[in-house]
Formats: structure tokens, C-alpha cells, sequence
């Protein structure tokens, strides 16, 4: 080993939550995005073998619920046999959704023995292992889907003269998350306290330093590898540890995630035109929240691009995932005169009504889609 | 609707008939008077006429009492089953209804089938009763046009909506009426849209909900997720009953838990009472001595007082005594001058005649004188001694209990001294300990400035480095930066960029170009920037693009298609000429191909710059640090120096002595925070204290040395008679002396008879000096008494000075301060008790305890209950059923808006002026012309559908004139032409009774064709006596001869 080379080089990952569904957004939908959560490790660990890793730490929540179903558990042995690692290890920690319960997959024999040699299942409540010469990993599962006890504190301190590097993998809500106190509450001066030189967490599915100021020794959540909400900040990425001959952990954020997820507001027709012309649709998760009046016409043609976008039984769909909220989408009944001047007097005189209509409360969303539908069968019957 | 079966009994001169209707054409012939007309009768009141209107009275069958009846079976336009049963005269009808025509049940009885009938028919009659209700047969323009009695066209022609009793008539009408004066478009629109109120309402007007209907799925997934999320609900209502639970045991434990602590404090303050009782209750035991001897102080010095008063009243005594002892001398000695001239005087008269005897018997007496006065002065000796005795055997008592007082000082004594050596060494003690306690820290104490002073290089390095690396990124980041388009340029082509995006996107999308080859050719085509496709086209060929279609036709043309109106395309490709000559030489000199790259690059560079920011300022914390270090390791340095060293510990731990540790630690446990004031305080006491019984052995000692050398002079004399007994014998000795005094006298008187006078001189004289003698011996006696009393009251008077001199008052009352600030130590003290204390600790952990293992379980409880991952799922699910209901809301709206439209644009054809008029107009006007062969145009109906006019070409008269003038004949054909109309346009059944009786045979041919078409789109009911005239195909005939009876 040189002088400059890493004593030691991890991934540390978390929250995976294979198995995870996503009921907002259709059958369809939701398979896809729970097919990518396989997907990202794909990735992931290609990030693990490019970068010469020596573990692969996987903090918890790999399984969305103790009891996947037998597809998930299929994909993640296949894909873990297929890697044939020989001199890097796998850690797999069970989290607060997967915990090591008798009949979560983590006790199940048949999956247990489809993992290769080089996955460690933290089954036992402190697991101590050396990751190589000098360096030794503390990692402590969840053991249920709740607990008021800080896992940390399992781990035994830094006695005097050990100079080793020493990791903790844990599972928990650090103090300054809401609902904290029952999910396995996490000190955020664990690693001090324990005298670890990298805390390894998993739980909340952005990247972040815990506290955010404070970088040695650096306590850290990756978030998960593929995001699982639109709420979600620095999601879609794992964490690249280095630690030099000091001990000092460098830490380094990798993206790994294929989804971005994204919520757009859409003022304008034009704002719109834009946005579908956006060439990275393909592989984001979209909400689209309209707040534009149009015209008549210009209804027609968001009707148009709304379609383009979100596809239909013969053409692909342009967003990879998209939600439409078009509670502000409102008809602009201005130039309602001129777009009338040349109907028949009985629909001239029903748009008229329904224009009334539209300016009332209550009936103002079936007036204006009437009014819609009205002037789209004009248009089509008038050619 | 449709009629099926017409079963008529007991009517007029009908007594049975059984008609069965097919679809279509059905003719009911036989000859006149037979009673077809009474069968149209039957049908209208089976529909219309209410069982005891007056009307049925005529209803009556003419040759019976039987109550005529009539049943009618028909299906409406959903095709189901209904059959009415009235039995007129009576109130007697029944309403059923039917799936299949097999099994009727049923629906009304009495009066409720004619309300359920008039609704069913929708003809503009209301339900009996009320104040519009109709009297006799009820009338409608349907009910008329579509069931009018015979002949009455005028009727049929002259009839108006306006006078109809209700609504419905109107309303059915002009649903039917409208698609026949509706404009195309309209009638497209309006086609379209009832489609697609169909496909979500059924025809009663309900949302669908069977399976494929598009609200059907949209509501599942809204059930189904809402169930979901309700059982997720479920379970995090007991997630949280089992956070609650935990919580408030958790609470409850730590109550106890304290609880437990106090009793446990408590059980230590006993045993700290336990401990100190004895030291309490000595201190009380002191302060009772400390008063006792005050008590006893105060008494002595009391006495000392009295005595004072007493000695000073006796010296006063003394002095009187001497003064009268003097003047008692100065008598006597008066007296003897005058006894001793008396005696010269019978001296000199004795001593012719035996004055040698009377000398001798005076001699003899005076010598027994002198022996009476030595015993009397034997006598005072053993007097004095007698006193000394006294005197002695008091002191000695007084030395006695000197001497027995000495021990219990002598005692009190070391029992102070041990308790201030105790104090003393529970001070030194704790100062030894706290100065241990402060050596104890200077190892950690020097490994942490150690570590600070490796920290700190260790900081300091990195700052440098830190430093030189954020020096060397900033200038490489200048450098790249340099390399970019200033920002006015950039803000600038961003512009031209979104000008750009803008001109195209207002190009729109979508060109769609349909080739349809006359011939075979060559077609090579190209849609946006794509590849081009050549092929031999012999087929229609669509092609798609957004903006642009090239086409190169065989060698015949190239022809390209734009999208988008021309002054947009022109915009966008001036733009796109901007963008080339302005922005892409920039874009190249940037080494990028788009803007938002140059974007990304400065987005990277601020990025690094942040880097270079977060450095520097990394630099000036790793400085802030080796300051803050610096410091730290100046003050740890203060606090090593102001440690204790070795020898110090050393002569610290030699003051505190040879008592055992473990007692020490006791008392300096016991003492807790405030040990140090606490032992100096005790330390200050037992100092008082030892002091005071070193001042107490003192005045003891000192007493006794003053008693020892009282005794030494007294020498006092065991043997020695007591004073008493002196006193007595003395007293005998005075009476020997007065004796002796009397044989004197006697003496004298024997001597000399002669000398009596001189004698008597002499024996008064003599007496006279015996009294003075006596009287100054008494007075003597009296002063020595009261100098021996003033003796002994000056001796008492010494003795208790000198057992007071030693008395302080001050200090004994000091001592009684002392012993009750001593005492104020445990004032407030709880003195608690052992076994109490103890009972209560354990009954306080069994509480604890108990309440542990309740959290325990409630800790397992919640371990299973869900917590994070159900209010995930929850908050997942929460979201889809906000967008599943969203959906649903869509498609609701949408329906509702599918149905708004056609009611809005059925509710505007019926404000139209005249549209029913010429709806109806249009069909029977053309049916007229073709009927009159063109003789009459048109006809005009008003809107109430009342018929207005005929069109009579070339000539001056009015269309109503032309109407009025128009013969029976054609009156009659033109009303059934309207009743034809109404009849297929509502697809009601219409029953004409022998109604073309004054036709030409002409007309008759052309109406059979007319009647032939009508019956092909609803059914019409013919009664009449020549069937041959409606000999239409696919009729139906029905020859009443055979029905009716």
C-alpha cells in the first residue's frame, strides 16, 4: 500500500425499498417504477467495481416490506450472483420496513441460500466485522418495524489505543426528522460518541450530512438510489467513501438514479409548447400543474399537447411518468362573440348559456369542458 | 311504446273481443256498426280515462248490468312490459308491469295507475285530482293527434300545446320535433354529444356503473385505494394508540423510577440520621451541662453575694461589740481603782488584828483565782482548736469533691480532644482528597494538551495545505471563466435563444401530408430533420412531422411543407439566422455546442468557485481552530500548575493522621457538596468544647491546690473536741470563776466586821468591779464572738471566692451558646426512620418495576405496530387517492359536462322562436307538396304546433285563408300527414279510424305508401271498413267479425 492509496474504500447505500409501489400513478406506471428500483443496482454496483470499493454497505430498508414478494427477493439474488465478486464484501442491513423479523427474507433458507459468499446479512443484534486489516465495521439491524432505542448505542466505544478504522451501519431517524421517536431514534453524535470514524445511516431517502456542518468524522444518510417522491431533495444517489491513513473519511456523492422526479407548473400556453418540446422527458417523473386560461382554440391544442404527452393506446408517451393536475386550467370566455359570430343561432345561443354558466362556482368546471366539447364538434362538423 | 293486446268485456254493445296488435301496420276491418270505433274508445280510456268518471257511465254494455272492462298490454321505448286493467264504474284499475310479458306484478292500484299511466305517456295530461284536473274524457294535443276520434280533422289541425293541462306533451314534442328543425351542425353537435351522454347516463338518467363504463373504473380505483388507505389508517391509529401507550408509560416509569430514587435518598438520610443520633444527642447532653453549670455558676456567685451582705452586717456587729468591750474595760478598770482604794482603805483598818491571816486566806484564794484563770484560758485553747477542727473537716469535704469532680473533667476533656482530633482529621482528610482528586486529573489533563498540541499541528498543516489548494483553484477556475462569454453576452443569446424556442413553438406541430398516387411513382420524403425514405409508392401514404415535410416526386418536383403561418415561419427562420451568425461563433469559441452549456460550464465553475469559497472558508476554521486550541492549551497549562504536586499530597496525607480512612470517608460522604465548611464548622466546635473542658479541669486543679493549702494551715485535729463540747466546759469554767468570786466575798467578810463598811465599801466596789469585769468580760466575750463569727464568715466568704474565682459567667453562657449553635446543626433535620425508609424504597422499586415491564410490553407492542413504514405507505396512498379522485372529478365533470351541453342546447332549440312549428312544418309540408303534387308547397305551422297555413302559389290569398278554404278531403289527409309526423318522430303508436273516408282514390294509393313507410318506424293501428284501401305489404289485417262479440 502506498502512502497515498485509501486504507479503506466504500459504497454506502441505502433504502432501495425493492418491492415498493406507487398507486398514484396507475398500474402501468407504478411497475415501471417498481421495476427501476432493481434497475438502479445495476448501476450501483458498477459504481462499487469502477471504483474498486472494498464493501458495499446497504443501510437498511432493501426490501419494502419484511415479506417481499418472490420476484424481488429473484431479482436482487440473480443480480447479486451475477457481480462474482471475490474480494469485496456486501452488507445488507435489515431496515425499519424490512426488519429481521422470523418471517421476514432475511430468515427465509431459500433466499439466504441463493445469496453468494460475499453478502453478509447483519442477522445477529451487533455484528462486528473486520472489512480488512485495520479497518472494522459495528453494524446493528432493526429487529421491528418501530423501536424508542438508539442503535448506536450497541456499538462499544473506542477503547484506548485502538487506532483502527472503525464504521458503524445502523438504521433510524436522527433527531432533527419529525416522528424521530419511535423509528429508531439515531444520536447525531453517534459516531462521536461511539468513536466511529464513518456512521453509516439509512432512513430518509435524500443525501445529507448529519448535522449538515459537520464533515469528521462524517455521519452520513446516501438517500435512496432512485427517488420515491417528488418531495425528495438530493435523492437518486449513494455515497463514495474514502478513508486515508489519518482515518479522515472523504466522502463523495454519486448519482446513480436513471428517474428524476419533477413538479411543473405551466402558466402559459406557450410555457407548455415549451416544456413538450424538452428533449429529457423520457426518463422523468412529472407532475404537471396548470394554472393557464386559454381560449377555446388554444384548449384544444393543450388538450393536443396533454396527449402527446401522456401518449394513449397507439402512440408512446412522451414523459416517462406524468400526473396532470388541471384544476387550473380555465377557459378564457373573452372572445366568445367572435368564435360564436358564424354558428347556428341555437349553439350561439347555448354557448352564450353555458358562458353564464361557467361564470358561476359551482358549475363553472362542466361549462367550460361543455363549452369545450362544443366548439371541438363545431369545428369538427363545420370542417 | 307500442301496443300489444286490447282486451275489451261488457262494453257498450262489445260483450268480449281480444285483439292482438303486431309492429307495424295493423288493419282492423269489418263492416260499419260491427263496433271498431267502440274498440278506439276502449283503448283511450284503457290509457286516459279514470274507472269512475261520469264519462264511463256510457260505457255501460247495452244488453247486461255487467261493469265494463278493458285491458291494454304495451310496451314503452325501454321495452318493457305493461299492462293496465280498469273496470269502469267501479273504482277498480290496476297497473303491472313486466320484464318478459310472462310475469307481470304490480305497480298501482286505483287511483295511483292513472298519476303512473299519464307519466308513463308523457302527453301533457297531469294526474287526476287538483285544481287542473280535466272533467270527462282528458284531452291533449297528443292524446289527440295520436288517438283522435273519428273525423275530427278540423280537431287534429285547430289543436294547440298552448291549451294542454301540463308540460310533458310540450317537452316530448320538442325532443322529437327538434332533430327535424335543427341545422346540421347542430344536429352533428347535438348527435355527438348525446353519444356521449349515453356512454356514462342510462336512459332513466343515472350515471352508468357497469362494468366498462368509464366512470366504473376510475370509481374502483378510488373504492379500492380508499379501502386501502382505511385499513393503512387502521393500522396507524393503533401505530400511534401504541406510541401514545409508550409514551405515557415511559412518563410513568421515570415518575416511579424518580419516586424510587427519593425513597432511596430517604433511605440514605435515615442512615445518615442513624449515624449522627449519637452525635445529636450528645450535643444535647452538653448543652444540659453547659446549663447545669451556668445554673450552678449563677448559684455559687448568688451565695458569694450573701455572704458579702452577711460578712459586712457582721463587722458592723463586730465594731459595736469592741465598743462596748472598750467601754466595759474603761468601767471595770473605773471599778477596780475604786475596789483597790476601798481595799487600801481596809487594809490599813486590818492590819492591827490578824491582818497576816486574812493575807493568807486572801493569798490562798487568789491563788485558786489564778488557777481558775489558767484552766479558763486552757479552756479558750480547746475552743480554738475545737473551731480549727470545724473548719478543717469542711475543707476536706470540699476537697473531696474536688477530687471526685476531677475525673468526669479530666474525661470530658480527651473526649473533646478526640472529637476536635476528629474534626481536624475529616478536614485534612477532605483536603487530601480534593488535592488527590485534582492529581488525579493532570494524566488526562496532560494527554488531552498532548492531543491538542497533535490536533493542533495537525490543523495547522491542513489549513495550509487547505490554503493552497483553494489558491491554486481559483486561479485555474479564472483561467477557465476567461474562456466564456462575458455575462451581457450570455444574458443576451439566452434572449435570442427563447425568442427562438418561442417563434417555433407558435409555428405549432403536427404537418400531416396524405400522397395519394394517381399512379405509381417514386416518392422520396423526409419529415423534420429525419432521414429520408425513397420507395415506389402505388398507395395512399401518410406522412407525419412537426414542422417540415420534404417530398421529391419521381424527377417530377421536390416540394417541402412548413408548418405554421408564414409571418411565424418567417420570424423563426430570421431568428435561426441571428442564432447562427450571433451565437454559434461564440458558442465555438467556447468550445460547446449549446448555450446551456456555456450555462452548465458556468454552473460547474460556480460550483468549484463555491469549492474554492468553501476552502477558504474551511482555512479560516482550521485557523479559528489552532486559535481556539492555543487558548485551550494555555488554560489546561494554568490548571496543570495550579495542581497539587507530590509532596504537598505527601504532607497533606501526614495531617490527617492514623485514624482509618473508612471512617473518614464516611463523615466526608455524609457531609456531601458542602463537606469543607462543614468540617470546619465541626473542627471550630470541638475546639470550643475542648477548650471549655481544659478551663473547667483547670478551675478544678486550681481549687484543689487553695483546699490543700487551706488544710495545711488549719492542720486540722481528728482527736480535737467539737466546739460545742469546748463551749461547755467553758462555760463550767466561768461558773468555777464566779464561785471563787463568792468565796472571796465571803473571805472579806469574815476578815473584818468593822471594816464592814470599808469592807461593804470594798464589796461593793468589789461588786461593782465584778459587774464591770463581767460586764466587760461578757462584752469581750460578745466581740470574740462576734470576731470568731466574722472569722467564720470571712473563712466561708473565702472559700466560696475561691471556688468562684474560677466561675466565668460569660463563658459559661458562651459554652451554653455554643452547645445550643451545636445543637442548631440538625435544626430542620428530618430524623428519619431506617425501616420506614427502607419499606418505602421497596415498595417504590416494586412500583418501578411494575411500571418497567408495562413499558416493556408496550415497546413490544409498538416494535410490531408499524410506526415509520405504515405512515409512509400511508402518505403514498394519501397522494393516490388524491390523484384517483382527481381522475374520478375529471371524468365526472366531464359527463356532467357531456350532459349540460345537450340539455343547454336542447333548452336553446326550445327558446327558438317557431321551432317547433318548423319542425314540424318540414316533414309534413314535404310529405303535402308530394301528396297535392306540388299544389301546395308548404305548410306553416305556429309554434304551439296549432297548424297557421298552406302555401298556395300564384295567388293573392293568405296561407290561413288558403287553410280555411281547403276542402274535407284534403283537411282530412293534411291532419293525418301531422299525425303521421308526430307519430314517427315520438315512435308512438297512432290509431286512425276510417280517417280518410273522403278520398280520392289517388290520394288513397299514395297514402297507402305513405302509411307503409310511417309504419316501418312506429306503429299505426287502421280501424276501418275497407281494408283493401291499406293493403300495404308486411301489414297486418285483422277482421274484426272474428273478434268481436
Amino acid at each position: 500500500m502506498s502512502p497515498e492509496e485509501d486504507v479503506l474504500k466504500l459504497l454506502h447505500t441505502a433504502d432501495w425499498h425493492l418491492g415498493r409501489r406507487f398507486p398514484r400513478f396507475g398500474a402501468e406506471a407504478s411497475r415501471t417504477l417498481s421495476r427501476a428500483r432493481l434497475d438502479v443496482l445495476e448501476r450501483l454496483f458498477r459504481e462499487a467495481e469502477h471504483n474498486q470499493v472494498h464493501a458495499v454497505l446497504c443501510a437498511g430498508d432493501l426490501f419494502d416490506e419484511p415479506s417481499p414478494e418472490q420476484p424481488f427477493r429473484d431479482g436482487l439474488t440473480s443480480l447479486l450472483r451475477r457481480l462474482n465478486w471475490k474480494d469485496r464484501l456486501v452488507v445488507l442491513l435489515p431496515g425499519n420496513h424490512d426488519p429481521l423479523l422470523p418471517s421476514s427474507v432475511w430468515k427465509d433458507p431459500a433466499f439466504r441460500a441463493a445469496l453468494p459468499d460475499f453478502v453478509r446479512v447483519v442477522d445477529q443484534p451487533l455484528l462486528e466485522l473486520e472489512l480488512r486489516e485495520g479497518c472494522v465495521l459495528y453494524a446493528v439491524p432493526c429487529e421491528s418495524q418501530a423501536g424508542q432505542l438508539d442503535p448506536s448505542t450497541r456499538i462499544p466505544p473506542r477503547a484506548p489505543g485502538d487506532t483502527r478504522v472503525r464504521v458503524g451501519l445502523v438504521h433510524g431517524s436522527t433527531f432533527d426528522l419529525p416522528e424521530a421517536r419511535t423509528n429508531f431514534p439515531v444520536s447525531r453524535d453517534a459516531a462521536v460518541d461511539r468513536g466511529l470514524d464513518y456512521l453509516a445511516l439509512g432512513d430518509t431517502h435524500g443525501f445529507r450530512f448529519v448535522p449538515a456542518d459537520r464533515k469528521l468524522p462524517p455521519t452520513i444518510y446516501p438517500g435512496a438510489p432512485e427517488p420515491t417522491a417528488f418531495d425528495e431533495v438530493g435523492a437518486g444517489a449513494v455515497a463514495l467513501v474514502f478513508f486515508n491513513r489519518r482515518r479522515e473519511a472523504l466522502v463523495q456523492q454519486r448519482p446513480v438514479a436513471r428517474w428524476t422526479w419533477e413538479q411543473v407548473r405551466i402558466g402559459s400556453l406557450d410555457e407548455l409548447r415549451l416544456f413538450a418540446r424538452r428533449a429529457d422527458l423520457g426518463s422523468r417523473v412529472v407532475r404537471l400543474e396548470l394554472d393557464l386560461d386559454v381560449s377555446a382554440p388554444e384548449y384544444r391544442e393543450v388538450e393536443a399537447l396533454l396527449a402527446q404527452l401522456s401518449g394513449s393506446e397507439a402512440t408512446h408517451a412522451r414523459v416517462g411518468v406524468l400526473e396532470v393536475d388541471r384544476e387550473g386550467l380555465r377557459l378564457d370566455l373573452r372572445a366568445l362573440e367572435e368564435l360564436t359570430r358564424d354558428l347556428p343561432s341555437v349553439l350561439r345561443r347555448s354557448a352564450e348559456a353555458l358562458r353564464d354558466a361557467a361564470r358561476q362556482p359551482e358549475s363553472r368546471a362542466a361549462a367550460e369542458r361543455a363549452l369545450f366539447h362544443l366548439f371541438a364538434l363545431t369545428r369538427k362538423a363545420t370542417g | 311504446m307500442r301496443f300489444q293486446k286490447l282486451t275489451v268485456e261488457h262494453f257498450r254493445r262489445i260483450t268480449h273481443a281480444e285483439v292482438e296488435f303486431a309492429p307495424g301496420l295493423n288493419v282492423l276491418h269489418g263492416p260499419n256498426d260491427l263496433g271498431k270505433s267502440t274498440l278506439g274508445v276502449a283503448l283511450r280510456a284503457a290509457l286516459l280515462l279514470p274507472p269512475t268518471s261520469a264519462v264511463a257511465d256510457s260505457y255501460r254494455p247495452w244488453n247486461s248490468d255487467e261493469k265494463p272492462v278493458v285491458a291494454l298490454t304495451f310496451l314503452d321505448d325501454t321495452l318493457r312490459w305493461w299492462r293496465v286493467v280498469k273496470r269502469f264504474t267501479e273504482n277498480r284499475a290496476t297497473l303491472l308491469s313486466s320484464k318478459d310479458g310472462k310475469d307481470f306484478t304490480a305497480e298501482a292500484q286505483e287511483r295511483q295507475v292513472e298519476d303512473r299511466l299519464r307519466a308513463l305517456l308523457g302527453w301533457g295530461i297531469p294526474g287526476p285530482g287538483g285544481k287542473s284536473a280535466q272533467r270527462g274524457m282528458p284531452e291533449s294535443f297528443l292524446a289527440n293527434a295520436l288517438l283522435a276520434a273519428q273525423t275530427d280533422s278540423a280537431g287534429v289541425l285547430s289543436a294547440s300545446l298552448e291549451k294542454d293541462p301540463g308540460p310533458e306533451g310540450k317537452v316530448r314534442l320538442t325532443q322529437a320535433l327538434a332533430a327535424l328543425a335543427e341545422d346540421p351542425v347542430v344536429r352533428h353537435v347535438l348527435d355527438s354529444a348525446q353519444e356521449e351522454v349515453e356512454r356514462y347516463f342510462t336512459a332513466s338518467g343515472r350515471l352508468r356503473r357497469g362494468q366498462g363504463a368509464k366512470l366504473t373504473a376510475a370509481s374502483a380505483e378510488v373504492k379500492r385505494l380508499e379501502a386501502e388507505l382505511l385499513a393503512l389508517q387502521q393500522a396507524l391509529a393503533s401505530s400511534r394508540d401504541a406510541e401514545e401507550a409508550t409514551k405515557r408509560l415511559r412518563d410513568g416509569w421515570l415518575e416511579a423510577e424518580q419516586r424510587a430514587e427519593a425513597a432511596a435518598r430517604r433511605v440514605e438520610l435515615a442512615q445518615v440520621s442513624e449515624r449522627t443520633r449519637a452525635e445529636h444527642e450528645a450535643a444535647k447532653a452538653s448543652q444540659q451541662r453547659a446549663l447545669a453549670a451556668l445554673a450552678r455558676a449563677q448559684q455559687a456567685l448568688e451565695r458569694v453575694a450573701t455572704q458579702r451582705t452577711a460578712l459586712k452586717a457582721r463587722a458592723l456587729q463586730v465594731d459595736a461589740a469592741r465598743e462596748r468591750a472598750a467601754a466595759a474595760t474603761t468601767r471595770a478598770r473605773a471599778a477596780e481603782r475604786t475596789l483597790r482604794e476601798a481595799e487600801a482603805a481596809l487594809e490599813s483598818a486590818s492590819r492591827e488584828d490578824g491582818a497576816q491571816q486574812r493575807a493568807l486566806q486572801r493569798a490562798a484564794l487568789e491563788t485558786e483565782r489564778a488557777q481558775l484563770e489558767v484552766e479558763h484560758a486552757r479552756l479558750e485553747e480547746r475552743l480554738a482548736r475545737a473551731e480549727r477542727a470545724a473548719q478543717g473537716r469542711q475543707l476536706a469535704e470540699e476537697r473531696a469533691q474536688v477530687l471526685e469532680a476531677l475525673p468526669q473533667a479530666e474525661q470530658a476533656v480527651s473526649a473533646a480532644a478526640q472529637d476536635e482530633q476528629l474534626a481536624r482529621a475529616i478536614l485534612d482528610y477532605g483536603e487530601w482528597r480534593a488535592a488527590n482528586e485534582l492529581a488525579l486529573q493532570a494524566g488526562p489533563l496532560r494527554a488531552e494538551a498532548q492531543a491538542l498540541n497533535t490536533q493542533t499541528l495537525s490543523w495547522n498543516t491542513e489549513r495550509m495545505a487547505t490554503e493552497r489548494r483553494a489558491d491554486t483553484l481559483s486561479r485555474e477556475l479564472d483561467v477557465q471563466e476567461q474562456a466564456l462569454p462575458p455575462e451581457k453576452q450570455r444574458t443576451s443569446l439566452a434572449r435570442l435563444q427563447h425568442e427562438l424556442a418561442l417563434a417555433e413553438a407558435a409555428l405549432g406541430g403536427g404537418v400531416t401530408v396524405v400522397v395519394k398516387p394517381r399512379s405509381p411513382l417514386r416518392l422520396r420524403s423526409a419529415g423534420d430533420e429525419g432521414s429520408a425514405e425513397e420507395e415506389k409508392l402505388s398507395r395512399e401514404k401518410t406522412i407525419e412531422a412537426e414542422r417540415r415535410v420534404q417530398l421529391t416526386i419521381g424527377d417530377l418536383a421536390e416540394v417541402e411543407i412548413l408548418a405554421g403561418a408564414a409571418d411565424k415561419r418567417k420570424d423563426a427562420e430570421h431568428l435561426r439566422r441571428r442564432w447562427k451568425s450571433e451565437a454559434m461563433p461564440v458558442l465555438e469559441a467556447a468550445g460547446v455546442r449549446a448555450l446551456s452549456e456555456v450555462t452548465e460550464k458556468l454552473e460547474a465553475l460556480a460550483g468549484r468557485r463555491a469549492e474554492v469559497e468553501r476552502l477558504k472558508a474551511d482555512a479560516v476554521k482550521l485557523a479559528q481552530r489552532v486559535e481556539a486550541a492555543h487558548e485551550n492549551m494555555r488554560r489546561l497549562d494554568e490548571r496543570l500548575r495550579a495542581l497539587p504536586t507530590p509532596e504537598q499530597l505527601a504532607s497533606k496525607r501526614a495531617l490527617v493522621g492514623a485514624l482509618p480512612f473508612e471512617l473518614l470517608e464516611q463523615h466526608f460522604v455524609a457531609m456531601g457538596g458542602t463537606w469543607e465548611s462543614q468540617a470546619r464548622a465541626l473542627l471550630a466546635s470541638a475546639s470550643r468544647k475542648l477548650d471549655d473542658a481544659r478551663a473547667a479541669l483547670s478551675t478544678l486543679r486550681t481549687r484543689l491546690e487553695v483546699l490543700d493549702a487551706r488544710l495545711a494551715d488549719v492542720q486540722p485535729d481528728a482527736a480535737a473536741e467539737t466546739v460545742e463540747q469546748a463551749r461547755v466546759t467553758l462555760t463550767q469554767s466561768a461558773a468555777a470563776r464566779a464561785a471563787w468570786q463568792a468565796r472571796w466575798k465571803a473571805l472579806e467578810a469574815r476578815q473584818d466586821d468593822g471594816q464592814r463598811q470599808l469592807r461593804a465599801h470594798v464589796t461593793s466596789a468589789t461588786a461593782a468591779l465584778e459587774q464591770a469585769r463581767a460586764e466587760a468580760g461578757r462584752a469581750a466575750e460578745a466581740l470574740a464572738l462576734s470576731q470568731r463569727e466574722l472569722a467564720l464568715l470571712e473563712g466561708e466568704l473565702r472559700a466560696l471566692e475561691a471556688q468562684t474565682a474560677d466561675l466565668h459567667l460569660e463563658a459559661l453562657q458562651g459554652e451554653v451558646q455554643r452547645s445550643a449553635d451545636e445543637l442548631a446543626r440538625w435544626e430542620g433535620v428530618e430524623w428519619v426512620d431506617l425501616a420506614d425508609a427502607q419499606q418505602a424504597l421497596d415498595a417504590a422499586r416494586a412500583a418501578a418495576n411494575a411500571q418497567r415491564d408495562e413499558l416493556r410490553k408496550a415497546e413490544g407492542a409498538l416494535s410490531m405496530a408499524g410506526g415509520a413504514q405504515v405512515r409512509e405507505r400511508a402518505r403514498d396512498l394519501e397522494d393516490a387517492v388524491k390523484v384517483a379522485r382527481a381522475n374520478e372529478h375529471h371524468l365526472e365533470v366531464d359527463a356532467a359536462a357531456w350532459r349540460l351541453l345537450v340539455d343547454t342546447i336542447r333548452a336553446a332549440e326550445q327558446t327558438e322562436d317557431a321551432g317547433l312549428g318548423r319542425a314540424l312544418a318540414a316533414p309534413v309540408g314535404e310529405q303535402f307538396a308530394a301528396l297535392t303534387k306540388g299544389r301546395y308547397p308548404s305548410v306553416t305551422f305556429e309554434p304551439s304546433l296549432r297548424a297557421a297555413g298552406v302555401t298556395l302559389p300564384g295567388t293573392q290569398a293568405g296561407a290561413d285563408e288558403v287553410l280555411e278554404a281547403l276542402s274535407v278531403g284534403t283537411k282530412d289527409q293534411l291532419a293525418t300527414l301531422v299525425r303521421l309526423a308526430i307519430a314517427v318522430q315520438l315512435k308512438a303508436p297512432l290509431v286512425l279510424d276510417d280517417h280518410l273516408v273522403h278520398s280520392d282514390v289517388a290520394r288513397l294509393g299514395w297514402f297507402r305508401e305513405a302509411l307503409g313507410a310511417a309504419a316501418r318506424k312506429t306503429q299505426v293501428v287502421v280501424l276501418t271498413c275497407r281494408p283493401e284501401d291499406y293493403a300495404v305489404e308486411g301489414g297486418t289485417f285483422v277482421n274484426l267479425v272474428d273478434v268481436l262479440r
